[in-house]
Formats: C-alpha cells, structure tokens, sequence
C-alpha cells in the first residue's frame, strides 16, 4: 500500500473526470460573476462621472449665458481643459447645449451658438460629419439643424445622396431649416427617390419653419426622378399655384401612372372643372388606380352629370370601380342640393346600382 | 426684504436655468420639482408669486392653480408650459392666471413679466 500517493490519483476515472469539469464549472461562473460584477461596476462609475460632469455643464452654460460678471474666455478655457479632454466628454457637452437650445430662446440662442463654437464642437462635429459611421453623420447632421449652424456646402452635398436613407433624411432637414432663400435646391442634386417620410418631412418644413417664399414647383416637373415629379405636382395644389393648371394638364396624359395620379388629384385639388371631361373621356382606356382617381375627383369637383357621362361601360369595369362607382350614385342622389343641370338627368334615368 | 418665489418645474436644466437667473435678479427661488411637493409648499410656506410648468408629476399644474385661486386667492400665477395650443392657454387665464409664458422660453423677458408681475401685487 503506497501511503504517499494523493488520495485523487487512487479516485476512479469517473470520479476524478467529474472532479476536473465541476472545477472547470466553477472556475468559469467565478470569472462570469466577476466580470458581470466589474462591468456592473464600471458602468456605474461611468454613469456618475457622467452626472457629475453634466451638473458641471448646467452650472457653465448658466453663469455663461446669465452671469454679466463671468470671464467667459478665461472659463471657456479651463473648462475645456480640465473637463472635455476626450470626444466622450465633447458629445456630453453636446447633449446639454443641445437642451439648453430646446429650452431658451431669444438672446440667449446666439450664445449658445457662440459657446458651441468657443468650446470647439464645431471641429469635433465636422470630423463627425467625415466619420464613416452613418449614424454618427446623422447625429452631427441633427445637431447643425438644430443649433442652426452652417457648414460649408462642399461637406452637405455629399450627404444627400448617402447611401443611408436616415443621412439623405437629416441632410434634407439640414438644408431645410437653415435655409433663408433656396430650400429645395437639393432636389436638383438627389439621385435617389424620394421616401414617403421625407415628402412628409419636406411639406411639414415648407409649411411650419421655413420663413422665405415658397418656390414655384414647375421647376421639377421634368426631374428624372419620379417621385420629385410627383411630390412638385403635389405642392403645387398644396401651396395654390394655379399658375401652373395648364402645365399640368399636359401630365394627364403621363406615361406614369403615379404621376397621372398626382396630377389629377392636384388639378381636381385646385378646382379644374375642364379636367373632367378629359378624364371621363378617357376612363375607360385607364389604370384601376386612375379610374379610382378619376371617380374621387368626380366626388369633388363634379356632378351626377358627369357621373352620367361614364356611360353603360362601366358594367364592364372590375368590381372595385363598380362599388366606388355606386356608392359615388349613391351620395349624388342622397346630395340635398343637386346641381340644376343634373335633375333633369336623373329624372329621365334610372338607377344604375342593382 | 427678498421677494419668494416658488418654481414647480420637473424640468432640471430649466429649473437649474430659473433658479440661477431669479437669484441673480435679487429673489428668494424655492423649487419644487413636482405637483404633490409644490402643494406641501404652498401649505406651510408663504410666497410672492408661482412660477408653474402645467405637465407636473403627481398633481398637476391646473389642480395647483385651482387650490391655489381657492386658498391663497391674492398670489400671482405664472404658467410656463410647452402647450401653445389656443385653448390650453386660454382655460389658464379663465382659471385666473396673470400670465402665461411658452417654452422656448427668452430668461430677459421671463425675468421682466416677473417683475411687472409682482410689481402689480
């Protein structure tokens, strides 16, 4: 009997395998725990760094903008070296101007603009602005539309054409709320087409921030872009530009659907009753959609008269035109007042819907 | 003798903002950063004027107004709220409020519709 030997090399080779993985086990949750446990730790120490520099912005950018007595130089100075020594503690400053700027307005606007500049945000959001990241191109993108700060075109153009619809998106904001004279000359320079939600975003600017006069949207109906063709015959009944009925009218007969949409909607949007009879004319030679379009437009603008004017043929259209259709002779004939050239009409006719 | 006034803001950069610009003005600034602490306030201490955001956690900036026109009928109300709809600033002055400021808010002008404020009671 060998007394020296451990007591684990007389276990069993089961017994000792066991041993080794509940060790390799325990060794492996230990680490786990511990860095758990470490990042719990480190982050927490970061968020309180976080904090405590934030409240050392509130107190900055007050005594900036509302104390007549403080050396704004002279703190610009010491507060950028002793406390946003690094782009993480840049884009914290950021983050409180940006607040300050949704908060205040008048005077104090200019000198939040004026300490964006003097606390070199404006470098770190150019080298933003050439960074590979697109969300980082976004962010910096959003931060100059909000603080209405300019940069140079040459570092805008790009950017509308990037290759990630949130850039084209924010580049189009850009331009928009700092432009004072030109704000949709982008759409000369794009060469994707343009989303839903920028059309929107685009209308809403022109509507509630931009300040100049609204541009005449003529100018883009021969883009090579379909949806900038569609989007400006849009406009043009959204901003009233019945200067341009009769260039309008000539994109009836557009070999693009949507546009043939666009432009019927828009002409019938402005109240052109000469549109009509071109439209029944040729209603039974169109799309589902135009002929949808076409009965909408009746709704507006028209008469049962027109409606009349369909004809009998419309008993060989699908069944989605026959309900709009019907529905559409329905609602004339429930209308209280009638249109006095259509009475006679409806009189003499009988009812169409079954 | 220092004029008091009560800001109910939840808003920290805005109440930091208020705070160091009516101190610098010459007042006593008292903050509340919630409707329920505002009330307690106004309860047992004794102020000059309110300064009160209408979206308030707990209790908000109408019910203030409401106990404040019911139990301390002589203490001027100003509003500062993100609200510029017509008729939300509309039933603030039908409550009685002596003004009513938006946000974006300018500091000069907030400061002097203070003064002019307080200068009135």
């Amino acid at each position: 009997m060998n007394f020296h030997s451990s007591p684990f090399e007389a276990w069993p080779f089961i017994l000792k395998l066991n041993f080794v993985l509940s060790l390799c086990f325990f060794c492996l949750s230990l680490i786990l725990i511990s860095a758990l446990y470490y990042q719990r730790l480190n982050k927490n120490l970061k968020l309180k760094r976080r904090k405590a520099l934030e409240n050392i912005l509130l107190d900055f950018i007050n005594s900036y903008l509302f104390d007549e007595d403080f050396d704004k130089n002279e703190e610009v100075f010491k507060l950028k070296k002793e406390h946003l020594p690094t782009n993480f503690h840049l884009k914290i400053a950021l983050k409180q101007l940006l607040i300050f700027n949704e908060n205040l307005k008048g005077e104090s606007t200019a000198m939040i603009k004026n300490l964006f500049i003097s606390l070199g945000l404006y470098d770190y959001i150019v080298s933003e602005l050439k960074s590979n990241a697109w969300q980082r191109k976004a962010r910096a993108l959003f931060v100059l539309s909000q603080l209405s700060i300019e940069i140079p075109e040459g570092l805008i153009d790009p950017l509308i054409n990037d290759k990630k619809i949130e850039v084209r998106q924010q580049a189009i904001l850009y331009i928009l709320n700092l432009s004072e004279a030109n704000p949709l000359g982008f759409l000369n320079k794009i060469k994707s087409p343009l989303t839903l939600w920028q059309q929107i975003y685009i209308e809403n600017s022109l509507k509630n921030a931009y300040k100049g006069e609204i541009p005449d949207f003529s100018q883009w109906l021969n883009h090579d872009m379909c949806s900038v063709v569609a989007f400006s015959i849009r406009m043009m009944s959204e901003f009233n530009q019945f200067q341009n009925i009769p260039v309008l009218m000539a994109f009836i007969d557009h070999k693009e659907e949507a546009i043939r949409k666009e432009a019927i909607r828009s002409l019938g949007k402005m109240e052109h009753n000469e549109l009509l009879p071109i439209l029944i004319s040729k209603f039974h030679n169109e799309t589902q959609l135009i002929k949808q379009e076409t009965l909408k437009t009746i709704k507006h603008i028209g008469t049962y008269k027109h409606l009349a004017d369909l004809g009998l043929g419309i008993y060989q259209e699908n069944n989605s035109v026959k309900v709009t259709y019907y529905n559409l002779e329905r609602y004339f004939r429930s209308k209280p007042s009638f249109n006095i050239d259509s009475i006679d009409l409806i009189l003499k006719s009988p009812l169409l819907t079954p | 003798m220092k004029k008091r006034i009560l800001i109910v803001e939840d808003n920290p950069m805005v109440v930091k903002s208020l705070e160091f610009k009516l101190i610098k003005d010459g007042y006593t600034v008292i903050i509340s950063s919630d409707g329920r602490d505002a009330l307690e306030k106004l309860k047992t201490e004794n102020f000059d004027l309110i300064l009160t955001d209408l979206m308030l956690p707990f209790v908000s900036g109408s019910q203030i107004i409401e106990y404040i026109k019911q139990n301390i009928p002589g203490m001027p109300i100003i509003v500062l709220s993100t609200s510029n709809q017509e008729d939300i600033i509309t039933d603030a002055f039908t409550m009685g409020v002596e003004d009513f400021i938006t946000k974006p808010f300018s500091p000069n002008e907030l400061s002097l519709r203070v003064r002019r404020t307080l200068a009135q009671y």
